[in-house]
């Protein structure tokens, strides 16, 4: 199968809901995406490691099926990214698929920021390795921009919910009202208006096939 | 002794896990109080240093935690740290994930998928913006940001690329303005 998404340098082709995955990876697999994630994450950026490892290059996860887990893992208390890589494994491998998920991005990252903590001092002073550092975290929050670009893409698909997404980012990013009374507002609305829309696809499905 | 430290480790963690909605930043506050100001295990000092040595490295923010746990006590010191913050909030992620899965296939679990899609979309975007405000960095962060994104929208390539090309022209820009 010609997968265009999975050759570097190629531009990116949009994958829908309805493209096929692949199967399901083993627990071994799993475990090295995800130390993988949480060892190449410089500057930040995690959930769009994780969007991008899960269901851009490979295909274990719709796009859709990535940010509801990765919304639902912001609105429950814990780390965002912890409670995604768990959805994720839940997801895909059960008990043990979450328990080796949030081990990958945790076990390795933290041996290494304990070695970076030996070290540190000896760099800290340096203006450049500061700018570095800020320059990569602004990389990574260029990450962050385009999976916020893409995600409204693949989730506003109609002009009230593209609305919804405007208003929560204009409530919790601009207004600062806590994002948690801000979800519990707009998140009906949003569920709401989707129910209608697969409602509706449905019926266009049903009648698709009694005509044919 | 030194079980009384862990145990104050593991029971500091605790609450901390299952209030810290809306990720890691909301800890931090709670975190400074307790370390610095109540039990004086870090210096003022090593803590904006443990925190700055957090962000720089790569992984989730909040391996703040298992840094703090090995400045108190080492190896056991950064697993009981570990232990008190990630697992109690793991244990209701995965109930909240399997019930999740469970209904999966029916019209209501489609609707709440696309719903919470756009929700996350939203508090992506508006996430950007916090942490561009927090780090209060000026028109460069925002070139290097923005650069970033268009060529990840156009282009299929390894973010590591522009994280590293991102880094490097903040640095060598930064050291002609000096």
């Amino acid at each position: 199968m010609s997968d265009p998404v999975r050759r570097p340098g190629s531009p990116v082709p949009p994958l829908g809901d309805d493209d096929p995955l692949d199967p399901p990876p083993g627990l071994l697999e799993l475990f090295w995406v995800f130390s993988k994630i949480g060892i190449l994450s410089f500057g930040g950026a995690l959930s769009s490691w994780v969007h991008r490892e899960i269901s851009v290059k490979r295909r274990w996860m719709t796009e859709t099926d990535v940010l509801s887990s990765l919304a639902l893992a912001q609105i429950m208390p814990g780390i965002n990214v912890v409670n995604l890589s768990l959805f994720c494994g839940q997801r895909l491998r059960g008990v043990l698929g979450s328990f080796v998920s949030v081990m990958g991005i945790l076990a390795a990252p933290t041996v290494l920021v304990i070695l970076i903590s030996t070290v540190f001092d000896k760099f800290s002073h340096y203006a450049w390795v500061s700018d570095l550092l800020n320059g990569i975290a602004a990389a990574a929050i260029g990450m962050l921009i385009h999976m916020g670009v893409k995600a409204t893409q693949r989730s506003a698909r109609s002009i009230p919910i593209f609305l919804i997404v405007v208003a929560i980012f204009i409530g919790v990013g601009i207004l600062k009202i806590h994002m948690v009374i801000v979800v519990l507002l707009l998140g009906p609305l949003a569920v709401w208006l989707s129910y209608r829309a697969v409602m509706a696809e449905q019926r266009a499905r049903e009648e698709a096939q009694r005509d044919a | 002794m030194r079980n009384d430290l862990l145990w104050t480790l593991f029971v500091m963690f605790l609450p901390l896990s299952l209030l810290s909605v809306g990720g890691g930043v909301s800890i931090i506050a709670p975190l400074h109080h307790q370390t610095v100001q109540l039990l004086g295990w870090l210096t003022e000092q090593q803590f904006v240093e443990v925190f700055a040595i957090s962000r720089a490295a790569p992984g989730p923010g909040s391996l703040i935690v298992p840094l703090i746990g090995w400045k108190v006590s080492g190896v056991a010191g950064a697993l009981v740290a570990s232990i008190g913050m990630f697992l109690p909030s793991s244990i209701l992620a995965y109930g909240v994930a399997k019930l999740w899965n469970r209904y999966r296939g029916t019209t209501v679990h489609a609707a709440l998928e696309r719903g919470l899609a756009a929700v996350a979309a939203g508090l992506i975007l508006a996430g950007t913006l916090a942490i561009f405000q927090a780090a209060g960095t000026g028109w460069l962060a925002w070139l290097v940001a923005g650069g970033s994104a268009a060529i990840l929208y156009w282009r299929n390539i390894n973010p590591l690329w522009l994280l590293f090309g991102g880094g490097a022209l903040y640095a060598i820009v930064m050291h002609f303005m000096r």
